[in-house]
């Protein structure tokens, strides 16, 4: 019984001197200590070491200097200047590019804009053709231009799709946040 | 405190200067018991207040902003001793203790002397008996705050404190005996030898 008593009051010790046990135990170790010479040896053993970190770890003054050397450092970090964006601040420039970028498609038509598409692949084809009168390397522009038609064709049949806008913005969305984490990780943390 | 954080968001980087004055001391001297030497402790205390500049932002005021410095502070100094544990594990063998060679010290030991060897034996303690005892017993936090730092229940607090002070007066039995009511500052200590070397 009492060994039982001794090891729950060893293993609530330290605990118990720094008064940070629940009162009903706090009180009945204090019963046990009156009672047990031992746990109180060890309660003096503890307060001893207690005694010997408190002077062993006494606080030093920091070193002349490093005060100024932090202050040197943070305004260099102030000049160079780029606060990171918080998630959310990332979140909501992305949110509102791509509102923004999905408005000026809308705004455009989708139709206007891979009729755009194809006048480019319009274009790279007249340059296959031209360069393949030339004879240099006309075969490969001309295959080029032959995927591009079909790329296009393929981007007017996604468009035509329900929900392609719904689809179109995620996706830009996705890509603006994380463009913008990979170019801080890149560029701006070094 | 939000004051000044506010000040130091909208660009008035002098008013930094009130957040290092207030803790540049002890965080430099919790950086000083994590690590071995006292550059290291410069360097990352410099560390330390670089991360909070850049992180201030993120300071979000449901925790306190003493448990968020402390919290840079531990995982920086623990960052530090990880790097430090890597290197030496390429190098090859590990470092010993300077003066750990088994020698009996001269009767009359000099208090400071004694200090220094329990401060070696804080050293050798692990690292997340450390950082406790010295949130305890250099810093002052309480079990809560100390939870609060390294994100572990209170419990897990009472219990690493508790096994970090068996471990010492383990280790330091050459510090006192259990028998006398006072320590042996400047007794001489019959049978005294150092505990074996140590790789750190
Ligand atoms: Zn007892």
């Amino acid at each position: 019984m009492i060994r039982f008593a001794c090891r729950d009051t060893q293993k609530n010790l330290t605990a118990y001197i720094n008064g940070e046990l629940e009162r009903p135990l706090e009180e009945w170790i204090s019963r046990h200590l009156q009672e047990c010479p031992r746990c109180q040896a060890s309660v003096q053993t503890e307060k001893r070491l207690n005694r010997q970190l408190e002077s062993a770890l006494a606080p030093e003054p920091a070193p002349e200097g490093l005060r100024e050397r932090i202050m040197a450092s943070i305004a260099q970090e102030a000049r160079a200047g780029r606060r990171d964006m918080s998630w959310g601040e990332v979140m909501i420039c992305a949110l509102s590019l791509s509102l923004l970028l999905c408005f000026a498609v809308i705004w455009l038509d989708g139709p206007a804009v891979y009729s755009t598409l194809a006048e480019w692949g319009g274009f790279v084809s007249r340059l296959g053709s031209r360069l393949s009168e030339w004879e240099i390397g006309g075969g490969v522009v001309a295959s080029l231009s032959v995927q591009w038609d079909n790329t296009v064709g393929t981007v007017q049949s996604v468009w035509n799709q329900p929900d392609a806008g719904m689809v179109f913005f995620i996706l830009l969305f996705c890509f603006i946040a994380a463009g913008y984490q990979w170019l801080r990780l890149s560029k701006w943390t070094t | 405190m939000k004051n000044i954080i506010a000040q130091v968001l909208a660009g008035n980087t002098e008013a930094f200067a009130y957040i290092v004055n207030r803790y540049e001391a002890r965080i430099y001297n919790l950086a000083l018991r994590m690590l071995r030497h006292r550059a290291d402790a410069q360097d990352a205390t410099q560390e330390v207040f670089i991360k909070v500049f850049r992180q201030l932002a993120h300071y979000r005021e449901e925790a306190q902003f003493s448990t968020w410095i402390y919290r840079i502070a531990t995982n920086t100094c623990l960052d530090r001793i990880r790097k430090q544990k890597r290197e030496q594990r390429q190098v090859g063998d590990g470092f010993v203790f300077p003066g750990s060679g088994g020698e009996t010290p001269d009767c009359i030991v000099e208090n400071r002397q004694l200090e220094e060897m329990l401060l070696e034996e804080i050293r050798a303690l692990p690292d997340k008996y450390r950082v406790i005892l010295l949130l305890y017993h250099q810093q002052g936090l309480s079990y809560k705050e100390i939870a609060d730092v390294l994100n572990i229940s209170v419990q897990a607090v009472g219990t690493r404190l508790h096994r970090a002070k068996a471990l010492l007066k383990k280790r330091c039995k050459w510090l006192w005996s259990e028998e006398e009511a006072e320590p042996h500052d400047s007794v001489c200590m019959p049978g005294y030898a150092k505990k074996p070397d140590r790789l750190y």
